[in-house]
């Protein structure tokens, strides 16, 4: 039985939790036990994975077995960041004896051996992300009272059942999600603006701002993302979260192509543009999967900034209209029509993730799970352009 | 006419006092700068030779040599820095005092950001705790948040930095130098290593004085922790910041204005708007807005907020903010990332100068001057220009965002911008900043030069009244004034050196930033491995020198054995025939003398 506290304060991690444990259940032909979670009482269930929910005695025992291997598993987790750490400043002081010039070489190449051997215990832990475990799909529900209540308060803002929905985030310029929410209001879409930052954006009939701080809310969030036809994120978070609820999704702007690759078949990706800061050259796609990339990004992961040797360009409006099309004819044509050279772009992906994950973490930890990147694809536009 | 040596950091600070020293040199003064670090990032070297060139009375060269210290506080944060002369540095005694000064320096900048005028400052005081070894920052991080352990704490420091010897080669500088004013700039820099030209000065009894180069310097740094004899600052606002965060007394501040805006006070444009925005690429029949971009420290990745900036004027649905041109002026210092804007998506917008243009090339602050002076307003999120556009009298605006709140509210100088008295209109959103511009720009709201902000931060003499002579003046007088009596260390000062140093040899190596079990394993394990080198060493002398001569002299007693044994085996054997040939001799003999045969 695997035993889960749904935390709902952070829902992408969450549900990506939730798919993996419902998985492994399946795999094992167990079952899937979710303590009650009183800020977000979803009710959950998953093909070929029993999902049952604790009460009263046995919901107490449970989640003292929770407690108690919650706090074994951050115990576990202290002892490895600590032995991890100790083996780290271990190679550091060898190697720095080993730059001794008065010992004698053989001594010095010695310790140089010793600090090597070192280095697979020096290395940080890398959780890697599940990508096989959320491959198959999954059915989730709110409980009926939560349901009603997300009804009403998008009624109240125009949105009725049956209405096409697109759950849309807005990270992007305003002018080109303008040009994208336009789109989709010609198509016929109502369009639900979701994420943290409210930009000044013209108003439109059937689009519903959830952006305000007023009217953000989780509940409301998830139960468009459930409720929607498609989703236009630009967060990895969005986009896990509509593998909860088995949301077909476009990932706009992505910086990389590992993390951003999508999991299910019903998923989208496009790449913004890097631009090379010392030489002002645009980064083509091919250079995104090699390995100066990526070491930039982990100089940014480690010195903690944003800033590195490349700046990025959001996606233009026309790139976005043309994912967006090929996003609709995947939705009403079922996702059978990938192109050759959207295949053949996947296993590029997969085999630079397979020469890339020893070097770079950020790689390891997003890139292939064993062998598999994904079943999604990156919008035809860009994959032919791929030399 | 006096020697007046100015001790910078770098060249890059002679843009400050250019125009003062070029007036002090035509008074006949010596006037020596001494540069602790050189850097050409944006051709700062080029400045320091035009400006030597300019004058037989000034002299540029570099500071003394120092030792290493804690880590290169430069390098840290400016990786273009390089200590002069740094690859001929020897380990000695001086680099246990030198690391000790810098972590006590570094400690006392970092205890100062959790002072109640610094509560909204998180980010300086991160960026302060990132020159930290963590071994400090771990004890002190959790001890600075009360009042009365910080206080002890930075009395502390301030004992030792007392006990802190002077740098040799600095008072050697000095004595040979032997000026009448020692003047130093910025000296607030986090660790500061300057601050031992002001105790070396204090030790010789040379007049010293502080120039204040800019208008955070007081506040977004460190601190003065040794005080020079003056204090020249620019304002009665940087004067009330040196005396309550620095505790300089009052009488020792003399405030000058600022030096470093006359030129703008004077400048012309340099050609016709049409000339201008044909040059630049901007439509001349529309009028423009100059958006002036900030340091790598308030704003580290701008060009999208810049993007989101002109995307609301653009629409705005006000004909008179949409229809406007926009020109994007870089930061000098963080202009790379411009590249990532695209301008070919706006149209009647651009980038000027281009990104990578050297600042010190020519018409380099006339084509500034041009912008601002061209343009309908200026725009920035917190940026000196915006000061000098004030000069100028164009309206200056600021958005409050909180991808920047760190460089804005996190920051004391930003006040001087738009408090009350400030000269900066802050919106809280690109919402109300469109409506600013609006109101502005169709005259509904006065946009004149905004003269009570000038009188007040940039010209306390008068507008019309340059600072620069001012400063020129208030230096001479310094340097007139008789020199201060030496104060030598104490005896009771120098006899708490010798405990002091074993703390100074713990700095230095603490200074590495390791964990404290790497230093109580390290003695133990170069021990070990001294002895597994000395062992390696005796055998490896036994392999190549004792075993073969065990084996030579092996070799030569056997030989020695064996020759001397076949000799004697030889000798016998003749013996043996002797003795059978003389028996036979003797046998025959008798045999004839007894006639037997």
């Amino acid at each position: 039985m695997f035993v889960l506290r749904p935390d709902w304060s952070q829902p992408a991690r969450t549900g990506i939790d939730l798919l993996a444990a419902a998985a492994r259940a399946r795999e094992m032909g167990g079952t899937v036990c979710l303590l009650p979670d009183t800020s977000l009482p979803l009710r959950i269930s998953f093909a070929n994975a029993p999902v049952i929910a604790a009460d009263g005695r046995q919901a107490a025992w449970l989640s003292l077995t929770w407690r108690i291997a919650s706090a074994a598993r951050e115990l576990r987790a202290w002892w490895r960041h600590t032995t991890t750490s100790a083996a780290h400043e271990w190679r550091r002081e060898l190697r720095r004896q080993a730059a001794d010039e008065r010992l004698p070489f053989e001594v010095r190449q010695r310790l140089r051996e010793l600090a090597d051997a070192t280095a697979p215990y020096a290395g940080a832990e890398i959780n890697r992300f599940p990508r096989r475990l959320l491959r198959e799909p999954s059915t989730v529900s709110l409980a009926a009272a939560l349901i009603e209540q997300a009804r009403t308060e998008l009624k109240a803002r125009g949105i009725t059942d049956g209405t096409p929905l697109v759950t849309f985030q807005s990270l992007t310029r305003p002018d080109v999600a303008a040009a994208a929410i336009e789109f989709l209001l010609r198509q016929g879409y109502t369009v639900a603006r979701v994420g943290d930052r409210s930009e000044r954006l013209r108003s439109y009939d059937r689009v519903v701002d959830l952006t305000t701080p007023h009217s953000h809310s989780p509940l409301l969030e998830m139960f468009c993302v459930s409720a929607s036809t498609f989703i236009v994120c630009e967060s990895l978070d969005l986009q896990q979260l509509a593998y909860l609820t088995n949301t077909p999704s476009l990932l706009i702007n992505a910086r990389e192509p590992f993390a951003a690759y999508p999991v299910r078949a019903n998923g989208l990706f496009a790449l913004c543009t890097p631009i090379d800061l010392e030489t002002a050259q645009s980064v083509t796609i091919s250079d995104m999967l090699s390995e100066p990339y990526f070491r930039d990004l982990r100089k940014q992961e480690a010195r903690g900034r944003r800033r590195g040797s490349y700046g990025y360009r959001d996606n233009t409006a026309e790139e976005l209209i043309e994912a967006l099309e090929e996003m609709r004819a995947g939705v009403s044509a079922g996702w059978t029509s990938e192109s050759e050279s959207q295949s053949r772009f996947r296993a590029r992906v997969v085999d630079a993730g397979a020469a890339l994950a020893a070097v770079s973490p950020h790689v390891a930890e997003w890139g292939p799970d064993a062998g598999f990147i994904g079943d999604g694809r990156l919008v035809r536009f860009q994959a032919d352009g791929v030399s | 006419m006096s020697r007046i040596l100015f001790v910078m950091l770098h060249p890059g600070f002679i843009r400050y006092y250019e125009d003062a020293i070029h007036t002090l040199a035509a008074s006949g003064h010596q006037v020596n700068l001494a540069f602790e670090v050189s850097r050409d990032k944006l051709g700062e070297d080029v400045t320091a030779r035009r400006l030597a060139a300019s004058s037989p009375n000034i002299h540029c060269e570099p500071a003394p040599q120092r030792t290493e210290s804690v880590r290169d506080f430069l390098a840290r944060s400016d990786r273009a820095a390089v200590r002069v002369r740094d690859q001929q540095r020897s380990r000695s005694g001086q680099d246990a005092w030198e690391s000790l000064a810098t972590t006590v320096r570094l400690l006392e900048d970092y205890l100062r950001f959790f002072e109640p005028e610094f509560r909204g400052a998180q980010t300086l005081r991160v960026r302060a705790e990132k020159r930290l070894p963590s071994v400090y920052t771990n004890v002190l991080g959790v001890a600075a948040r009360s009042t009365a352990p910080r206080r002890i704490v930075c009395r502390l420091l301030q004992e030792i930095e007392a006990i802190i010897p002077t740098v040799d080669s600095i008072d050697r500088f000095l004595r040979e130098r032997n000026p009448e004013l020692l003047l130093v700039t910025p000296l607030i820099e986090l660790g500061s290593q300057q601050v031992d030209y002001v105790k070396s000065a204090r030790k010789l009894g040379i007049r010293s004085a502080l120039c204040v180069a800019s208008w955070d310097n007081l506040t977004s740094k460190g601190l003065i922790r040794v005080l020079p004899d003056e204090v020249l600052v620019w304002n009665e606002a940087q004067a009330t910041e040196a005396r309550t965060l620095h505790g300089v007394p009052a009488d020792r501040i003399v405030v000058t204005g600022a030096q470093t805006f006359d030129r703008w006070f004077a400048m012309r444009p340099s050609r016709s708007r049409e000339d201008f925005c044909g040059r630049v690429g901007l439509d001349p029949n529309r009028p423009y807005l100059l958006y002036t971009a900030s340091s790598v420290f308030i704003a580290p990745e701008e060009v999208p907020f810049a993007e989101r900036w002109l995307l609301a004027l653009r629409e705005s649905g006000i004909p008179r903010v949409a229809e406007r041109g926009a020109l994007f002026r870089p930061h000098p210092a963080n202009a790379r990332q411009w590249h990532a804007f695209d301008s070919s998506s706006f149209p009647n917008a651009t980038i000027w100068p281009p990104v990578g243009t050297d600042p010190n090339s020519p018409g380099f602050k006339e084509d500034f001057f041009d912008s601002v002076y061209y343009s309908d307003g200026v725009v920035g999120i917190n940026t000196s220009a915006q000061i000098e556009a004030s000069i100028v009298g164009r309206p200056v605006f600021t958005v409050r965002s909180p991808e920047f709140a760190h460089g804005q509210e996190g920051t004391l100088h930003f006040r001087h911008l738009v408090d009350e008295r400030g000269v900066v209109r802050a919106a809280a959103s690109l919402d109300e900043h469109v409506r600013q511009l609006a109101q502005v720009l169709d005259g509904s709201v006065a946009s004149g030069r905004n003269d009570d902000f000038l009188r007040w931060f940039v010209r306390p003499h008068g507008l019309d009244v340059p600072a620069t002579p001012i400063f020129a003046n208030a230096i001479e007088t310094l340097s007139r004034k008789p020199r201060p009596a030496p104060r030598p260390d104490s005896a009771r000062r120098r006899a708490a050196r010798v405990p002091a140093f074993l703390v100074a040899r713990a700095a230095l190596t603490l200074a590495e930033g390791r964990p404290l079990w790497v230093y109580l394993v390290r003695s133990p394990m170069t021990l070990a491995i001294r002895a597994a080198a000395a062992l390696y060493e005796a055998q490896d002398r036994w392999t190549e020198h004792g075993r073969p001569a065990l084996r030579r002299t092996r070799r030569s007693v056997w030989r020695a054995w064996y020759e001397s044994s076949q000799r004697l085996a030889h000798s016998w054997r003749r013996s043996k025939k002797r003795l059978i040939r003389a028996a036979r001799d003797a046998r025959g003999t008798a045999k004839r003398a007894f006639g037997l045969r």
